[in-house]
């Protein structure tokens, strides 16, 4: 009995030796980091004098966040970004994927190169379409001119224009990304369905909302949740593109935080914003969640 | 026992982490108060090193000679020198450094709105006390742009180098629109200037060449206002609230409007920002006019780095009215940092580099009083003969003792958040977005707002 437990006592410090560099990352990079946000945002918070430069002053950070306008327009601009983005990107990816799965010539070079620009630098991504969208110059403007578009869009120097750009580039940036999910889920799905739906005499778009869409629903609500958080956390798209403008035309919450923490110096109303902003993209997803038993079916 | 194995391998890795925490978190102790106790302790002369940050000074020749020589000095024998050049995102990278304790002993301040913020922010340190011990006089040491190096009352940098604007024109531009040159002593107006890029103005898409050259910064827009007002201190009204409604800044905004959407003798903003022009770009060839400051002699005489098969010329500044030459410009600095490791010594330490680049100034004067600056223009005088330009021009040019000088940011209270107002709402207008008269009155009301929260 005695060398049973001793057997197991050394197989659980085996086993806790293994999982302890991963736990002390954990512990200093997320977990510190986390919690002492938490605190910063409740002190006005002077990050070249450290805690004895700073003063605990409870809520003010939070009440000054909600009476900041760039706070709203930076919730308001994410809204509308997820309202935009995420939709247009799941109907497209699952309509170029559904190609994609069908045996069609360069179907492997398709698949790459709609997966490049995932894997590109987003940097580099977004200063290549901005060169694409350049207002005067741009060659998108110019085939639009030559269309007979007599004033085309302003792209990201226009107010109205520069939000819906931001949007497209970042569909296009995870488009690939979201193919390759889709494909799997689509790969999955087995020939015999559609077979038996072909006998009752289902044509193909009653094959593709009866068996394909109900079938790949799991998948599109993975995409749905990642997409809705990642479109919420948008920032070197406006920071290469925009830098939040014209005027406040496409500040976000995370440009927000970042201009207030690292150009500002104001860590503690910067902690409190990030904190907000959290808390929201909890309750986004939270509602995901119990709204996916309404519609998702898990074979 | 299992249990009791968890809890103290929990406690072991909270304890750890609380106590590597607690050395970056110390608040009081930092670097430079280490430094002190060493230096009180036995050894003054102990080997120590200043991390000195000039994010692109050091590639002017004064600097570099500066550079050069303090590490020859005896007096430094004990100091090895960490010179850091450009840096990527240094505005950001080096404040967090220095939150984060990292030494940093000099840091290049590198204008007044930022010395305003980083002296508000505690990013830099008052040397008022400093300059006591070490016995300087700021006054004897920089004369009038001691004025220069105070926040709140309060020291708190080493004036270095002050930048005044001039008009450089492309020569070959104007012979071939059978234009005369501007004159060497007496201004044009912005008016006038605006009428002159009319006429300099040729070609279409890619082959297009503009009359004059354009920056998305805020002086390319409230340049002429400032200069008819008197200076940055005049964006507020008597009673401290935003004066953006005095017609001066209307005037200003809209002649820059008019030279992008009316006349199309300048690049549109949206042009600028998105096709990312940056202040060299003017020695490409493709703009007959510029305004810019001393920096760009050193390009126009370096013809390896930009190539030209132009003549370049230096006329004064255009002025608001009359005939009375007139510039703007900041006067910029050194400032400490709380992490450094021995604040004294690096106060000597930039007043030496002050006054040793004073010695070499060579494109823009110095700010220190007790050199004499006889280098000032040479390189330049026999690098740009073929231009045409001498000494004696360019000395006329940027150190006129006649000529007012006003400062070019937007200063008093608030004043970075006031500026970032201003430059959201002009950009709406400039890209058509906004009618003036609402620019205006959008400045106003969110300017205001912004000036009262201090």
């Amino acid at each position: 009995m005695a060398s049973r437990r001793k057997l197991s006592l050394r197989e659980n410090a085996v086993g806790y030796s293994f999982i302890l560099p991963a736990f002390i990352g954990f512990l200093a990079f997320m977990a510190y980091p986390l919690f002492n946000s938490l605190y910063l945002s409740f002190m006005d918070w002077n990050m070249f004098k450290g805690a004895s430069g700073s003063t605990f002053i409870g809520l003010q950070n939070y009440a000054d966040a909600i009476d900041n306008e760039y706070f709203r327009i930076g919730l308001m601009n994410n809204l509308l970004l997820v309202v935009m983005a995420v939709p247009l990107l799941l109907i497209l990816s699952l309509v170029i994927a559904i190609q994609l799965n069908a045996r069609i010539l360069g179907r492997g070079l398709l698949r790459a190169m709609y997966f490049v620009p995932y894997i590109t630098t987003i940097t580099a991504a977004a200063l290549v379409f901005s060169a694409l969208f350049q207002p005067e110059f741009g060659p998108v403007n110019y085939v639009l001119q030559a269309l007979g578009v007599d004033s085309p869009p302003g792209w990201v120097m226009s107010v109205k224009w520069a939000l819906p750009t931001i949007a497209l580039f970042w569909i296009w940036k995870h488009l690939g990304y979201c193919i390759v999910i889709y494909l799997a889920g689509l790969q999955g799905i087995s020939s015999t369905y559609y077979e038996a739906a072909s006998i009752d005499g289902a044509n193909k778009l009653q094959q593709f909302f009866r068996i394909t869409v109900p079938m790949i629903s799991p998948t599109t609500f993975f995409l749905m949740i990642t997409s809705v958080i990642s479109s919420f956390q948008i920032f070197a798209e406006v920071m290469v593109m925009t830098q939040g403008g014209p005027g406040t035309a496409s500040v976000t919450m995370v440009y927000h935080i970042y201009d207030t923490a690292f150009k500002q110096y104001n860590m503690g109303y910067a902690s409190a914003v990030s904190w907000i902003f959290f808390v929201l993209v909890v309750i986004v997803t939270m509602v995901q969640w119990y709204g996916q038993k309404k519609w998702v079916k898990y074979a | 026992m299992k249990r009791q194995m968890t809890i103290l391998l929990m406690i072991v890795l909270v304890m750890s982490l609380l106590a590597a925490c607690s050395q970056s978190s110390n608040g009081g102790e930092t670097p430079a108060s280490k430094g002190n106790e060493s230096k009180e302790g036995s050894d003054a002369k102990k080997p120590i090193k200043m991390v000195i940050h000039l994010n692109g000074i050091d590639e002017d020749i004064k600097m570099q000679k500066a550079m050069e020589e303090i590490q020859k000095l005896e007096k430094y024998k004990h100091v090895t020198f960490d010179f850091h050049g450009r840096e990527a995102d240094f505005l950001t990278a080096v404040p967090i450094a220095i939150a984060a304790g990292s030494q940093v002993d000099l840091i290049i301040v590198a204008n007044p709105m930022l010395q305003q913020q980083w002296s508000d922010a505690g990013t830099i340190v008052p040397l008022d006390e400093l300059a006591q011990k070490i016995g300087v006089d700021f006054t004897k040491e920089f004369g009038p742009y001691v004025d220069n190096a105070s926040n709140n009352g309060q020291l708190f940098i080493v004036p270095h180098n002050i930048t005044r604007w001039a008009l450089y024109y492309n020569k070959d531009m104007f012979d071939k629109a059978g234009v005369p040159y501007p004159d060497d002593k007496i201004p044009m107006t912005w008016d006038e200037y605006r009428e002159l890029a009319k006429q300099l103005t040729s070609g279409e898409g890619a082959n297009k060449k503009y009359g004059a050259f354009y920056l998305p910064w805020g002086t390319f827009w409230y340049g002429d206002a400032i200069m008819a007002l008197g200076g940055g201190e005049h964006f507020y009204t008597s009673e401290g609230l935003s004066n953006i409604e005095d017609p001066a800044f209307a005037k200003a905004m809209e002649r820059t409007f008019n030279m992008m959407h009316v006349d199309s003798s300048m690049p549109t903003h949206a042009n600028a920002v998105t096709s990312k022009i940056d202040p060299p770009a003017f020695m490409n060839g493709s703009y007959a006019m510029n305004i810019q400051g001393g920096w760009v002699l050193p390009w126009a005489a370096n013809k390896e780095k930009f190539p030209r098969d132009w003549k370049m010329g230096v006329a004064p500044l255009p002025v608001d009215s009359g005939e009375q030459t007139k510039t703007w410009g900041i006067v910029n600095g050194f400032g400490i940092s709380p992490t450094s490791a021995d604040p004294e010594l690096a106060l000597e330490i930039a007043l030496d580099l002050s006054r040793l680049s004073a010695q070499y100034a060579d494109s823009s004067e110095s700010a220190n009083r007790t050199v004499a600056q006889e280098e000032l223009f040479e390189i330049f005088g026999e690098a740009l003969a073929d231009d045409g330009i001498t000494v004696d021009h360019l000395k006329s040019v940027f150190t006129n003792a006649e000529t007012v000088f006003v400062g070019e940011k937007v200063m008093g209270p608030n004043n970075v958040q006031y500026e970032k107002v201003i430059t959201e709402e002009v950009e709406k207008y400039l890209v058509k977005e906004q009618a003036l008269e609402k620019t205006i009155e959008n400045i106003k009301r969110r300017g205001d707002e912004t000036i009262k929260k201090k």
